[in-house]
């Protein structure tokens, strides 16, 4: 059972509570309660090392599970106010709107297709099927990864590194080629060659090298860092998929994004793991990889399915 | 206040700075944490400095809790509790089927005692401490007095301190 805070530490909690805020000033006092009794010191130190470790999950905490978000910006209310303003002048509210929005667009493949985006600073993004990104006419340092598999070669330039946002978390290149994935609920982001500094919805960050992977389970709440083969990282590019114990349903969706229909696995195999490479050589004929499976591979509909006989 | 003026600062107040490391319980290391602070000041990013006192009193405060910590580590094994949840820690000692569900279990436990506490006192703490606003602001945000603010955040923090110690029994 936990004992709970005695009278010396709740003195000692309210200085914890109090020195955490910034505008903090009164230090001179703190000094006389401290000084007061060496008991102070002891309590005051434990406890605010106790709050620092509560540091760790603090922030996940409220990425992943929910928490009521926080107020807006005061700026992101302004063109709003701005209308209400000038209500009677459509035409102006219709053109400040438009000029305070970013101007963001989306790039979108369908299902299959594979398509390299070349930025003007000469950044690409080679995407996968079924994936969508957003980008700013004008600032080709920013995009925003809405879903789908996409592989970065960043153009690294020390002024403006490059941004990647993933739902409430924030990816930022420091001279990079790196792997991101993003589908319901889940993200993994895997490092090729150079580094990245994932933000875990701005609290929080993880330095990210070559052959780290991160893999964020939005259900689980989870981030897991793992190790992967560096140049293996953005291999379906050319067909090539590599699995160290992954679930067949995740290898499954995986290839659909790939070929571009639809894979469903067998429920009673859709969890069991992994291991090994498979190479895509015609899109339209799945049945050769069944084996790697120990299971059968064929048509369903419009799609596949995986079964085991 | 520039660099230099801060170090300036630093040493019209060098005794005051002594008198607080010693309240911290510094002993006799006192003068050489001084000089520790000193150092680190003078390799710091030399940005401008708004208020250079209450800085000064900071810097201290920090070196003093950094001093707690490696004396706390040298006695004792660090359990990385929660750093399955976010962190770049290394992950390596927990078999990997369970780092999930230690990660997912204590956080879940942690929004029920936030809730638990009722949803301004919970909405508060979240303020503070996870979006890192002044307590000033958040004062005006929720529309209730400082001591409002911080009543709030105590309770939140004797909850929040409480799970730490609990979890830490296990």
């Amino acid at each position: 059972m936990t004992r709970t805070l005695d009278d010396k530490e709740e003195e000692a909690l309210g200085w914890v509570v109090r020195l955490h805020d910034i505008d903090f000033d009164r230090w001179e006092e703190f000094e006389s309660w401290l000084a007061a009794d060496r008991a102070n010191a002891a309590a005051y130190h434990m406890l605010a090392e106790v709050d620092r470790r509560l540091d760790v999950m603090l922030p996940a905490s409220r990425a992943a599970l929910g928490a009521a978000p926080a107020p807006r910006p005061r700026w992101r209310l302004r063109p709003v106010m701005t209308g209400i303003i000038v209500a009677g002048l459509t035409a102006v509210i219709v053109g400040r709107v438009l000029i305070d929005r970013p101007n963001a667009y989306a790039v979108r493949t369908s299902p299959g297709e594979r398509r390299e985006i070349v930025l003007s600073t000469g950044t690409t993004i080679a995407m996968n099927g079924a994936t969508i990104i957003r980008l700013r006419h004008k600032d080709p340092h920013f995009a925003e990864f809405v879903e789908g598999e996409a592989f970065f070669s960043v153009r690294h330039d020390p002024e403006r590194p490059f941004q990647v946002i993933i739902g409430e978390d924030k990816l930022v290149d420091i001279g990079t080629r790196f792997d991101v994935t993003r589908s319901a609920g889940r993200a993994e982001i895997a490092v090729a060659e150079g580094a990245v500094r994932y933000d875990v919805a701005a609290n929080r960050s993880v330095n990210l090298g070559p052959g780290d992977a991160l893999r964020l389970d939005r259900k689980a709440v989870t981030a897991v860092k793992l190790r992967v083969a560096p140049d293996q990282v953005g291999s379906w590019r050319s067909g090539r998929f590599i699995y160290d114990g992954e679930p067949l349903s995740q290898v499954a969706e995986d290839l659909g994004r790939y070929v571009g229909a639809k894979i469903a696995v067998a429920p009673e195999i859709a969890d069991e793991k992994f291991r090994g490479a498979i190479s895509v050589r015609d899109p339209h004929r799945l049945e050769p990889l069944g084996p790697l499976f120990r299971a059968r591979l064929q048509r369903q509909g419009a799609g596949w399915l995986i079964s085991r006989p | 206040m520039t660099h230099s003026g801060l170090q300036a600062v630093f040493l019209a107040n060098r005794d005051k700075l002594l008198r607080f490391l010693a309240a911290h319980g510094a002993g006799e290391a006192a003068e050489d944490l001084l000089q520790e602070l000193w150092i680190r000041l003078s390799s710091g990013p030399a940005g401008p400095v708004a208020q250079p006192l209450p800085y000064l009193y900071r810097a201290a405060h920090n070196l003093m809790l950094d001093r707690y910590r490696s004396l706390q580590q040298s006695t004792k094994r660090d359990v990385d509790w929660a750093a399955a949840a976010t962190s770049g820690a290394d992950l390596s000692e927990v078999p990997e089927g369970e780092r999930p569900l230690i990660a997912r279990e204590q956080l879940r436990m942690v929004d029920a005692t936030l809730d638990a506490l009722g949803e301004r006192a919970a909405a508060i703490f979240r303020r503070h401490r996870i979006d890192g606003v002044p307590q000033k602001v958040i004062a005006r945000e929720f529309g209730v007095s400082l001591s409002t603010v911080e009543a709030e955040l105590r309770k939140a923090y004797r909850a929040m301190i409480e799970l730490r110690r609990r979890l830490d029994e296990v």
